[in-house]
């Protein structure tokens, strides 16, 4: 296994950014607990404002990850629905190269000219195609976009994904989260698409690629897909498989100032809210 | 929640006849002709467009390709059958929730097609 660089540092990033996550939630509570008991405003409009805007962006938090849970819950339950009622019998050039990578169980098949690959499920996550992938690739090609699909399924990679979804999510105030998110998406499929080049070759993992990202886009889908996650993904995952190395991706400055100017108001006010607690019953936490 | 309850619930009365109208041409067909087939059974007719705005509705949810032929637009189906659709469905408003996709179709740019392509032909 290759050593990967910009390891240490992004796994140190998901550890701040869940810290925070944490401590935000606590401090959000605390908040709640000072205006219960001193009442609204507090004495001095700067502890109001502080303590106001630590109460007023966790509750943000709060409802942007609930809607992601939800989103995640209602697309995981439309999919079960769908594979009831549209699944095929697997196509045997699709079992065939499923056998051989020792997924077959794990794999459902749908009806669909449009050939897709998606892993999905958080607990016992599962592989599901379309019956067009097995007349749109050559037998080679399914066995890639298998092997890629298997690497997410042995991974987790759909629980890890919502994981760092939810957590992005509640730091919606953080631009770097955003753009935590999105980066680790985009190692998930680097991740898959080494499993998937070391096992069917790059020359066959290119082909599929470009067979299936050639098709027209739809355009309901597109309006999905988060901003700056298509093309730009694929050109990180081409450059991989011309180098044999993930690329390095460097944050935008626009974000890690926005970032940077958001903390410089929470992490006064955080302060001015922990101060706060003094005067709670209970004293000092 | 209109995704709910899977493969008949992601089309609405008159879409549904829109598309088995394409699927029986099996041929672009033009907003006009759909609406004259649509009128064919019909005691009172449906506006042009009142077909002309489920059609471009339909386009604009990915469920029929819009293509220029001489002076007018045609109409396809994209996908071949309802479940097909609800499947598209699905992906398009949750691909981003909590799926691993394997590639998302996009317009590719011809300088990663040609990438794409030159480490095809590497062996």
């Amino acid at each position: 296994m290759r050593t990967r660089l910009g390891q240490p540092a992004t796994v140190s990033c998901w550890v701040l950014l869940l810290v925070a996550v944490a401590a935000h939630a606590a401090l959000a509570v605390l908040a709640a607990a000072e205006f219960a008991t001193l009442g609204w405003p507090l004495p001095t409009w700067f502890d109001t404002g502080a303590v106001t805007l630590v109460l007023v962006s966790a509750a943000a938090g709060l409802a942007a990850s609930g809607h992601v849970a939800l989103r995640a819950a209602a697309g995981s339950r439309a999919l079960r629905a769908l594979i009831r009622i549209g699944r095929r019998p697997v196509p045997a050039r699709i079992h065939n190269e499923a056998a051989v990578l020792g997924c077959a169980a794990r794999l459902d098949v749908v009806a669909g000219e449009e050939a897709f690959a998606v892993t999905h499920g958080l607990i016992r996550p599962r592989i599901l195609v379309s019956t067009g992938l097995a007349t749109a690739l050559t037998p080679a090609e399914i066995g890639a976009v298998l092997a890629h699909e298997r690497e997410h399924l042995r991974r987790r990679h759909p629980l890890r994904m919502l994981a760092a979804r939810l957590a992005a999510a509640w730091a919606c105030y953080l631009p770097a989260g955003r753009w935590l998110a999105s980066r680790a998406a985009l190692r998930y499929e680097l991740t898959a698409d080494r499993a998937a080049a070391g096992r069917a070759g790059r020359s066959v993992l290119a082909g599929a690629l470009l067979k299936l990202a050639s098709m027209p886009a739809c355009p309901a889908a597109a309006a999905a897909n988060p901003a700056g996650d298509g093309p730009e993904s694929l050109e990180a995952r081409v450059a991989q498989l011309e180098s044999g190395r993930p690329p390095r991706r460097q944050p935008a400055v626009s974000r890690m100032l926005a970032s940077a100017g958001t903390l410089s108001l929470l992490v006064p006010a955080s302060a001015c809210c922990l101060a706060m607690s003094q005067f709670l019953p209970g004293g000092l936490l | 929640m209109a995704e709910q309850g899977g493969a008949g619930s992601t089309l609405g009365p008159l879409e549904a006849e829109v598309m088995a109208v394409l699927w029986r041409a099996g041929a672009p067909l033009p907003v006009r002709e759909v609406a004259a087939e649509l009128n064919a059974g019909r005691d009172a007719a449906l506006a042009y467009t009142t077909v002309m705005t489920v059609m471009s509705r339909l386009a604009g949810k990915g469920i029929l390709a819009r293509s220029r032929s001489g002076r007018r637009f045609v109409y396809a189906p994209v996908a071949a059958d309802t479940a097909e659709i609800a499947v598209r469905g699905v992906l398009a408003e949750f691909g981003d929730a909590a799926l691993a996709r394997f590639v998302e179709r996009a317009e590719l740019d011809p300088g990663l097609r040609e990438r794409l392509r030159r480490l095809m032909e590497q062996q």
